[in-house]
């Protein structure tokens, strides 16, 4: 039988969401609908968010759909040049963390060639550079320990 | 009146006019580009604008705002791929046109359409808005409750897709907007131990990591068009008499379209050109000759989806509820600068209100004068390939988020939220009502507790104040319809199980 994974898939984590939310809401103490404590909206929150997302998940499972198609090259790539950029920037400076971002996240297109991707590289970071750190003055160096 | 004494000589300073051609000019921009959406160009803009003054800032903001509306058209004519989703539905008669030659009248028309459009937003803000912000001034707690919850319901359940899962996206935010130390009772939620979220994060980490991340990710490889649309000359846009004529009525009705359903939450500029142009198929005596390149199909949505822009800032800026994501950005734009949107905002900051409306005049001016005998140069950039873009889009994200708070900790909360809007991309979640309810959440709960005070804990107490009543049973109607139209297909499809369980 045909499912519709997307919906039961989101549906579940509502679920799970609101489980989470609902739970923590108590430790957060409810108080009295005169007098409410930090708890007592994230508490209907939580229920409302298992309510809906069990309606998704249950209808998911009697529709047909499809499993979602996943871009898992672009999505390692993109994402490893932006984890790239947050580990670079202030132990490196802001010119290798931008070429670590657009390094890596540039390969996930087919068309690109070396070339391209080090002029990309070198006028991305350049311009930051000038815009952020010496016009804007963010608090960050070109390359650590140089300049 | 206050328009001319206050807005225009606001408006008019060196710096907002340049901020407002800078808006309109990188709005055009990104518009003609498929694959940036307003929003996230709205969203990438937002650390700038933290640097400047608050007039300034929603000036520049707006500019990109609607400017976007005017060069989306160009790729949907050009090109078949819609600048942005408002501008979908122009693709059906503007790419025809192109295909017959006439690329040059249809992007004529859908530039006059959208000042047009435009005009008339920015008319009804200036007449509607201060009669609103008088009446909302009686407002209480409950009133905002009331209101902001309507907003709520109404942006998950009038919205694109499928309606209960854009209500489950309105409760994400909504819980996303509950991370932080709660104002009344001192009690750490969801903070997970990080003194970075002890005040929450900026909506802008949640807008570039939802929208900017997930758009780049799901365009990569996907976008390729280099194509030739041929020259464009400015003789070559004139368009016929008999054209003029026939755009005349679509752009009135377009325009009444855009100003309904703009100011509405949930609706905005997409839906409204999609009403516009079913509205133009039905009112027309030959309806089978739309999708073979009518200038009424292009006119009418064109003119209604800037309607729709300008006029959603009626209530963003008088009750401080934004109908739409972006307009939820452009509160956290004027919540930075420690401006709380609301019915006191004409009066209190009336260089801020009427100045903001001056400026939607000198920018769709500048527009007019951008797509019309600039066109040739938003053709050219269509050759940009997206394989150069999209890396300066990440860059753009990463360093501008960064120097919001100058902390890696928000790229990397980014980076959280890209992943996330990945996987609800996969799984069909349309992002924006969270968004709204990101910005609304904790206004919401405030207002809640602060009414539940007044009524001692009786929820009844509620519906003795006439105008909390009527939103609160304009959100249980909602509610109510969300239901009543989900029934028919699960009741269809109950009746189909049971059959076939029957016969097999």
């Amino acid at each position: 039988m045909v499912r519709n994974w997307k919906d039961v898939i989101g549906g579940a984590l509502l679920v799970s969401l609101g489980i989470y939310v609902a739970i923590a809401a108590f430790g957060f103490g409810l108080g009295t609908a005169s007098r409410m404590g930090a708890g007592y909206y994230p508490l209907m929150l939580g229920t409302t968010a298992i309510l809906v997302g069990l309606v998704i998940a249950v209808n998911g499972l009697r529709e047909p759909g499809e499993m979602p198609r996943i871009e898992v090259y672009t999505f390692l790539l993109v994402i490893g040049g932006l984890i790239a950029f947050v580990l670079l920037v202030e132990r490196a400076g802001i010119l290798p963390a931008i070429w670590g971002l657009v390094g890596l996240s540039a390969l996930a297109d087919r068309d690109i060639t070396v070339f391209e991707i080090i002029c990309l590289a070198l006028a991305a970071s350049i311009t930051a550079w000038v815009l952020f750190v010496i016009v804007l003055q963010l608090p960050l160096s070109g390359i650590e320990g140089l300049f | 009146m206050e328009l001319f004494t206050i807005g225009f000589p606001t408006a008019l300073s060196w710096t907002n006019v340049f901020y407002c051609f800078v808006g309109v000019f990188l709005g055009t921009f990104v518009g003609v580009l498929p694959g940036i959406s307003g929003l996230t160009a709205v969203a990438l803009l937002l650390p700038i604008s933290y640097h400047l003054e608050p007039t300034t800032a929603i000036i520049l903001l707006g500019g990109l705002y609607y400017g976007a509306e005017y060069g989306g058209s160009t790729a949907s004519i050009l090109l078949n791929l819609p600048g942005t989703a408002s501008n979908a539905v122009t693709c059906l008669d503007g790419y025809p046109m192109t295909q017959q030659g006439r690329a040059g009248p249809a992007l004529f028309i859908t530039s006059i359409a959208s000042f047009f459009g435009a005009a008339v937003g920015t008319v009804l803000m200036v007449l509607l808005a201060p009669p609103l912000a008088r009446f909302a001034l009686s407002f209480q707690s409950s009133e905002y409750f009331a209101a902001m919850l309507f907003g709520l319901v109404a942006a998950g359940t009038i919205g694109q897709g499928r309606r209960i899962k854009s209500v489950a996206m309105v409760i994400l935010g909504l819980s996303f907007g509950m991370i932080g130390i709660d104002t009344n009772t001192g009690v750490f939620r969801f903070t997970f131990g990080a003194p970075n979220l002890y005040d929450g994060f900026p909506i802008i980490v949640l807008a570039m990591g939802m929208f900017g991340i997930s758009e780049v990710i799901a365009s990569v490889n996907r976008l390729k068009y280099v194509t030739n649309p041929g020259e464009i000359t400015v003789r070559s846009l004139l368009p016929t008499r008999e054209d003029m004529r026939r755009i005349v009525k679509p752009m009135l009705r377009g325009a009444a379209v855009g100003s309904f359903f703009g100011p509405l939450p949930g609706t905005g500029p997409t839906i409204s050109s999609f009403m516009a142009y079913a509205l133009e198929k039905r009112v027309h005596k030959t309806p089978s000759k739309f999708g073979t390149g009518m200038v009424e199909g292009i006119a009418s949505p064109e003119t209604a989806n800037n309607a729709a822009v300008q006029t959603s800032f009626i209530p963003t800026l008088t009750l401080g509820i934004p109908g739409s994501a972006t307009m939820a950005i452009m509160l956290g734009a004027l919540l930075v600068h420690g401006i709380q949107p609301g019915p006191r905002l004409i009066t209190e900051q009336p260089q801020l209100f009427w100045g903001v409306i001056a400026s939607f005049w000198i920018g769709n001016v500048f527009l007019l004068f951008l797509n019309i005998p600039f066109i040739g140069l938003w053709v050219r950039i269509l050759h940009v390939p997206y394989r150069f873009l999209y890396p300066s889009i990440l860059c753009l994200i990463c360093i501008g988020v960064y120097s919001v708070n100058n902390s890696s900790f928000d790229v990397g909360l980014v980076i959280l939220f890209g992943v996330l809007g990945y996987l609800l991309k996969l799984l069909e979640f349309e992002p924006a009502p969270m968004l709204i309810g990101f910005i609304l959440g904790p206004m919401m709960e405030q207002n809640f507790r602060r009414a539940m005070v007044l009524t001692q804990g009786e929820y009844m107490e509620l519906l003795t104040r006439p105008v909390t009543a009527i939103f609160l049973f304009g959100t249980l109607a909602l509610l109510t319809w969300m239901v009543i139209s989900g029934l028919p297909s699960v009741m269809r499809k109950l009746t189909k199980t049971n059959k076939k369980s029957e016969s097999s």
